[in-house]
């Protein structure tokens, strides 16, 4: 057999291996998971096949990324359960393209079982256990809750702050501590930054 | 080790002389044991000589004494020089008629004399074989024999052989000495004495004599009591009578026979030899004979009753047709034990022995293997092991006598191994080594004081083990972790409490005359603590911790509808009360639970929902927990509930919810000192978002999550 003769077989080849770099720029089942995320009666079992994938596929974040911030930034009482798994996802994913959206709702909040442990994780606010969860990329929007929030939203940027523990969130934290006028959360910010 | 090889190596030509056995200096007590043994191989059957070592007393007296059945020249008298000088010693003889007159000899320093022992002739022995006219032919006629050195006491060593002739058969008997000083009581007690047919010995009858030198300066009077045991093992019955009540003249001696008594056929037989004189002022010997000529007279030892000894250890044998036999002779009018050990270098045979009133056991080895006899724990004697020690130990002296008959009937063999041992105090151990108590908690401990078999009095050392002994206890312990008891000073038990938390040693010590024996045990002493949850009412006073600032909407304890934060909360203080510092605990919490109910959409519609709830790390910040240093109280405060919302925007419409909490507290003394109480909230909501205040409640311990 010539050479000619077997250029078709390596072209085929080289065929099949390009559909998957084309199909790897977006997953194929993320748009129909993320769709299925914004329907009530789907909306739970989807946000744990988007949490799996996430974890493991960065394309999936970064599709996330760009779709998330949109349905935090709706009201919540829209559609509760749609609301409350896109804040676990960009939590817990850590989808830091959600934070000003988060930030939108970090206020007080009153949802879910509750221990003194459970409020200082942040576990009865899902906005500011998400940002939390984000971590430094937080940060400089937790510092601006700090700067311009009301006492329960400076309570709550304290919290999350105090959960990044980086030295970053610690150095927000003294920063802001002169600038507290409220005598609880100044004693409750000192209580932290001497651990 | 034979000493005709150790002559060779030295080209000796000496046949006769003395033997001295010292120990290296740095061995403690009487850590080397040595006898020596003499056999006679002229005929056809063997003769035997055991002779112990002396042991020169420094605080003895100058004299020697011994009686026996054999007379004039028949007995040979060994006497050797333990001084540095020249040392003159007086032989006294006496008889049942005359009395000899005193020959003093003169013994230079370490020489070794060997002469006849009482004879009109004192021309010397020419050998120790030679036939003489005053020779032993059969007939027995007692004499004693006193020795006097002019030089200390302890000073000079004797020992005598008796020679018998019978049917021109040549054999030898031994004849120890005993210092008069050393003689405790009154009384010789012999023990597995052959009386009349024995099968042990061939079946032959034994005709037992006893043979009384008196030589004290008033008459004696001597009382014989005769002890027998018959029946088979489990059957057995002891009997004691007197055989004998007479007097011996002041220095003179006399025979007893006791040819006419029936005893035990397997020797369980036993006799008393008491006289009013003092101590050591009369000596006895006890001897068997038979009618046959070619049977060895066998020559018993007699022990002192009040022997300060309680133990026993013999060699045993029963290879090449030997056969070992231990006898016990319980010598007291109560039920004693005796503790049996059997050894060999490869195992151990123990078994606790009881003894009825004068009764005399007779344990034969060989049928102890053959029968496949159990000791205490279930052994049984290996069968290819033939020969050891046996070492028996009676719960104190003066109870038991023991002696060990190793025969061989093939050859008219009968040796007798009557070393007498002491139970000494050899180690201590307690139980338990190592204990946890808490601060007020209580633990015992038990010493035990080990018991071994040694050789002297004073020895902390020895073999086997043996039981049933006392001794002075006591008890201390460095720090001050815990305290003894005063129950512990003189017993083998004592209990510890805890005082502060630390490590203590407990050392048990037991003391004897003559040594002290000591085991450690440890005592952790945890640190303590109570947790205790307030649930309604005030704070503690002294609790500073603030509810502000949290969701919780009152200082006060209890159940609370906070409409400012939006949340159903249950107000709790716990409270840790700890035997130290409240700084050197943790605080931890979890709880697991449940909640079901609905909530409400804004379009009015119900959703139910079902969660299980398990919170492994609960544990408050230190926002909530006050533990200061110097203080022995913890609090923490807490206030579990549920939000207005299941989520955001996911408001509760009815609600229960049981949260099963512990709190516990962990020592970072002691880590595994963890303290915890098990409480629990249900939070009931009613239908339209109304806190059930009748259906919640907080309490101690758990609530079914079965809703």
């Amino acid at each position: 057999m010539s050479a000619f003769q077997r250029a078709p077989a390596m072209l085929t080849c080289l065929i099949g291996l390009a559909f998957p770099v084309l199909f790897a720029q977006e997953p194929p089942k993320v748009p129909v998971l993320f769709r299925e995320l914004e329907t009530a009666k789907t909306t739970d079992r989807a946000t744990e096949q988007l949490l799996k994938m996430g974890k493991s596929d960065a394309k999936v974040t970064q599709y996330l990324a760009i779709h998330l911030p949109l349905v935090i930034e709706r009201n919540p009482q829209d559609s509760p359960e749609v609301w409350n798994n896109a804040v676990r996802l960009a939590g817990e994913l850590r989808i830091k393209e959600a934070v000003p959206a988060l930030a939108k709702w970090i206020r007080s909040s009153n949802a879910g079982t509750i221990t003194f442990a459970q409020l200082e994780r942040l576990e009865t606010n899902a906005p500011g256990k998400a940002l939390a969860q984000i971590g430094d990329p937080a940060v400089p929007t937790l510092i601006e809750v700090l700067r311009r929030g009301n006492l329960d939203e400076r309570h709550v940027a304290a919290r999350a702050l105090n959960l990044v523990g980086s030295p970053r969130a610690r150095k927000a934290l003294r920063d802001h501590l002169k600038r507290e006028s409220d005598l609880n959360l100044r004693d409750y910010i000192e209580r932290i930054l001497s651990r | 080790m034979p000493l005709r090889d150790v002559l060779r190596e030295v080209n000796s030509a000496e046949t006769t002389g003395s033997i001295v056995v010292e120990q290296s200096p740095e061995l403690k007590g009487m850590a080397v044991l040595a006898q020596l043994s003499i056999t006679y191989h002229r005929y056809p059957q063997a003769s035997y000589i055991d002779e112990e070592f002396a042991m020169p007393d420094p605080s003895g007296s100058q004299t020697l004494r011994t009686v026996t059945g054999h007379w004039g020249r028949a007995s040979v008298l060994s006497i050797t020089s333990l001084s540095e000088s020249t040392q003159e010693i007086r032989i006294d003889c006496l008889t049942n008629s005359e009395r000899f007159p005193s020959r003093t000899i003169e013994l230079g320093p370490g020489a070794t004399l060997i002469t006849p022992a009482c004879t009109r002739d004192w021309n010397g022995l020419e050998s120790l074989e030679k036939n003489t006219e005053e020779e032993s032919t059969g007939g027995v006629d007692a004499v004693g024999i006193e020795l006097v050195s002019s030089a200390a006491p302890g000073r000079f060593a004797a020992f005598g052989f008796s020679r018998h002739r019978r049917a021109e058969t040549l054999t030898f008997g031994a004849i120890p000495f005993n210092d008069p000083k050393m003689v405790i009581s009154t009384t010789t007690v012999y023990t597995g004495v052959p009386v009349g047919v024995t099968k042990l010995l061939g079946s032959v009858e034994y005709k037992p004599y006893i043979t009384i030198a008196n030589f004290a300066q008033r008459p004696a009077r001597i009382i014989v009591s005769f002890s027998r045991t018959s029946g088979e093992a489990g059957a057995e019955t002891a009997s004691s009578v007197e055989v004998g009540h007479f007097t011996v003249p002041a220095k003179r001696t006399t025979i007893l026979s006791l040819a006419d008594l029936r005893g035990d056929a397997e020797m369980r037989n036993a006799f008393f030899v008491s006289s009013d004189a003092g101590p050591g002022e009369v000596a006895t010997t006890l001897a068997a004979n038979t009618a046959n000529e070619n049977d060895h007279e066998v020559e018993l030892l007699g022990k002192d009753a009040k022997d300060p000894t309680n133990a026993g250890a013999h060699p045993w044998s029963i290879s090449n047709g030997n056969a070992s036999t231990l006898f016990l002779f319980n010598q007291t009018a109560q039920e004693e034990h005796a503790d049996v050990t059997i050894a060999s270098d490869r195992w151990v045979w123990q078994k606790t022995l009881t003894l009825a009133p004068f009764e005399t056991k007779a344990i034969d080895i060989r049928r102890l293997k053959e029968d496949g006899t159990r000791d205490g724990r279930g052994r049984t004697l290996q069968t290819d092991v033939v020969e050891g020690q046996i070492d028996w130990v009676a719960s104190s002296s003066e109870r038991i006598k023991g002696r060990l008959l190793l025969r061989n009937n093939a050859n008219g063999m009968a040796r007798s191994f009557s070393c007498a041992a002491f139970v000494v105090l050899c180690g201590a151990s307690v139980s338990p080594t190592s204990a946890t108590l808490q601060i007020g908690g209580s633990t015992s401990f038990v010493g035990n004081a080990i018991s071994c078999v040694g050789y002297s009095e004073f020895a902390c050392s020895g073999s086997g083990s043996a039981g049933g002994m006392s001794y002075q206890y006591s008890w201390s312990t460095s720090g001050s972790s815990v305290s003894l008891s005063t129950g512990c000073s003189g017993s083998a038990s004592c209990t510890a409490s805890g005082v502060s938390p630390g490590i203590s040693s407990i050392t048990f010590q037991a003391q004897s005359p003559s040594c002290v024996q000591t085991a450690n045990a440890s005592a952790a002493v945890n640190p303590a603590a109570t947790v205790t949850v307030h649930f309604t009412g005030s704070k503690t006073t002294g609790d500073n911790l603030k509810f502000a600032g949290t969701p919780a909407c009152s200082e006060n304890l209890g159940l609370f509808n906070c409409t400012s934060s939006g949340f159903w909360v249950w107000n709790v203080e716990i409270e840790s009360d700890v035997t130290d510092d409240a700084s050197k605990w943790t605080v931890k919490q979890s709880f697991t639970g449940r909640k079901k109910g609905f909530w409400k959409d804004s379009t009015g519609v119900l959703h139910s929902f079902d969660q299980t709830l398990n919170v492994s790390n609960d544990n408050p910040s230190s926002s909530f927990v006050q533990q200061p240093t110097g203080k022995k109280v913890i609090f923490w405060i807490d206030a579990p509930g549920h939000g207005y919302n299941l989520a955001t925007a996911q408001p509760i419409d009815s609600l229960t919810q049981v949260q099963n909490f512990t709190s516990t507290v962990c020592s970072t003394v002691t880590p595994s000192a963890c303290y915890s109480q098990n409480w629990y909230l249900k939070l009931v909501i009613k239908p339209g978002k109304i806190l059930d205040t009748a259906n919640s409640k907080a309490a101690f311990g758990s609530a079914s999550t079965n809703f």
